[in-house]
This record gives structure tokens, sequence and C-alpha cells, in this order.
């Protein structure tokens, strides 16, 4: 299960570098993509970044096959929010449509293979990871302590794999 | 042109002596700040969460530590650590933040009397311009 979700959130990251290069962020004094795992990040008391996505996972239940192997279906969520660029925030709406934009592009094609990526190179693990089309939840508008207004927006998408076999 | 503090024979460098005296004439402790270790290369195996970063121990000192009051349902204990400008502006020099928030955005959390503390929010003291004094709100 690992793996897919490494392959799912590696194959989104490559496709945000080439879409929209400067769509990235600072983390620890290194520029990258914005996109990341919020399971994979350091603790940290700051509010989140804005114009990124982050990858929360969900729900695993097994789908009915008839393979040996049973096919899985995990939730994925993306978050991510926007306050615009203009100093009285009303591009966000615009903003956000932008971020929704750059999200259905990078979703598409709804596959990758599903690879190991601890090693180097990294290693192709046999099968495939495939994911459904991102369902946009209704935006929501937040006001912020300073007097600022955010908006963010939830996306859902079913990602699909096949469980690691494991050698015995 | 001189500020008026300035003009009544106070600096805001006094100002900030004075706030540090002050911390530990009151019996001002010692906290430890948690900070993820700076050798993180850009590489895909940290942003996949397998290379584990290690922390980094920074002392702060001295601290006054205030006890706040929790609710019933919040965090078993929350606090407020008094810090004086001097202890933190040196490491936010030392480890290239541009900001004091930056580097306790960046801390993991804050370790007193054995605890881990979570950063919660911190609010400055300032006078002529300067800040002299942080307070730093954290629970567990």
């Amino acid at each position: 299960m690992q793996f897919a979700k490494d392959s799912f959130y590696i194959a989104l990251r490559e496709r945000l570098q080439s879409l929209n290069p400067s769509r990235t962020i600072e983390r620890n004094g290194v520029s990258r993509p914005a996109i990341l795992v919020a399971e994979n990040e350091l603790p940290s008391s700051a509010p989140r970044s804005l114009d990124a996505y982050y990858i929360e996972f969900g729900e695993v239940v097994p789908t009915k096959s008839q393979g040996e192997q049973p096919l899985m279906c995990m939730e994925c969520f993306l978050w991510y929010q926007t306050q615009g660029d203009s100093e009285s925030a009303i591009d966000r709406g615009r903003k956000l449509g932008l971020l929704d934009l750059d999200l259905m592009a990078i979703c598409e094609p709804p596959y990758a293979r599903k690879r190991n990526f601890l090693v180097s190179p990294s290693a192709d693990l046999g099968t495939g990871i495939f994911w459904s089309t991102p369902v946009l939840e209704a935006a929501k508008e937040r006001a912020m302590v300073d007097g600022s207004r955010q908006i963010e927006r939830w996306a859902r998408v079913l990602l699909y794999f096949y469980a690691e076999v494991i050698p015995q | 042109m001189s500020s008026s503090a300035e003009l009544r024979g106070i600096t805001s460098a006094a100002v900030v002596r004075a706030a540090n005296a002050m911390l530990r004439t009151l019996g001002g402790g010692e906290i430890h700040l948690l900070l993820p270790a700076h050798s993180l290369p850009g590489k895909t195996a940290v942003e996949l969460g397998a290379v584990d970063p290690g922390v980094e121990d920074v002392t702060l000192g001295p601290v006054i530590i205030r006890t706040l009051p929790t609710d019933n349902s919040g965090p078993r204990r929350r606090s407020e650590f008094l810090i004086p400008a001097s202890a933190v502006d040196s490491e936010m020099t030392s480890h290239n933040a541009n900001s004091v928030q930056s580097l306790l955005d960046s801390a993991l959390g804050i370790v007193c009397e054995g605890q881990m503390y979570r950063i919660e929010g911190m609010t400055s003291e300032q006078f002529a311009g300067t800040t002299y004094l942080y307070r730093v709100t954290g629970c567990y």
C-alpha cells in the first residue's frame, strides 16, 4: 500500500513540475513542487502553505474482483487554499479556479506504474495504479485572524491498486 | 533624528537588556526548542517521509514559565513562556531564519521539565520599534 501512495504522489508531483514549474513551495530551505503528503511532513505549528496541494489518505477497502489478489480502493483527499494574489484578495476565487485547473490536468492520464522509490534508480513493481477523476467539493471561505479571507477546497480521488506481494 | 524614547535617555537596547535581567532575577530557567536538523537534502526519500532528519536541541534562557488555565475538553496543560529577545534573536541568526515566527514555525515543539509542548502561538512585546520579549504559548 505504501508503494501505491508513494507512486501516486510522485506521479502528481512530476506532472505538476512539468505543467506549472512556477507552482513551488519552500520547505526547509529547499524549493519543491507545491504538492506534498501531509503525513510525510514534519510536525509543525505553522499554518498550511497557500497555493499548495496537501494529499491525505483515507479509507482503504478491497473491491469485488475475480483475480487472485484483491484490487484495493483507497480514498485520497487533496486539500488546497489560496487568498489570491492581490492585497484585497478579490481574486481569490479566480486563483482557486487555477488551482482546480492544474489539479484536473495533473490527474490526467489517471494511471501510473507502481514503483519503489526508496531504491535508486526506482524499481518497477510490476503492476500499475489508477484513479478516478477528482470530485471537487464546494469551496469554503474562511476569515482569518488578521482580517484576510482565504478560500479552500477538498478534492476526492479514489486510488486503485493491487496490494504488494511479499516474497516468502 | 532621535526618537522620543532616546531623548528621555532610554534606548531600545537598554530595554532588551532590562528584560533579560528581569527574567533572570525572577528565577528564569531554561527551555529547549526542538528543531529539525538542517542537513535535509531535497531528495525524494525525504518527501516520502522515509528519512528521519533528526532533531537539534536549542537551549533558551532565561525563561519564565506561567501556567495558563485550560478547558475541561482542551489540552492537559497550557503554559506561557516569556523569552527575552536576546535569547531568541541569536538563534534566529544562527539558524538562518528570516523571523522569529518562522523559527518557531519550523520547531517541532518546546521541551520543558521533561514534557514536550506543542507551540500554539507567539506574540511579542516592543519598545521604540524593538522587540524585547516574546510570549510563546504551548500545550500538551
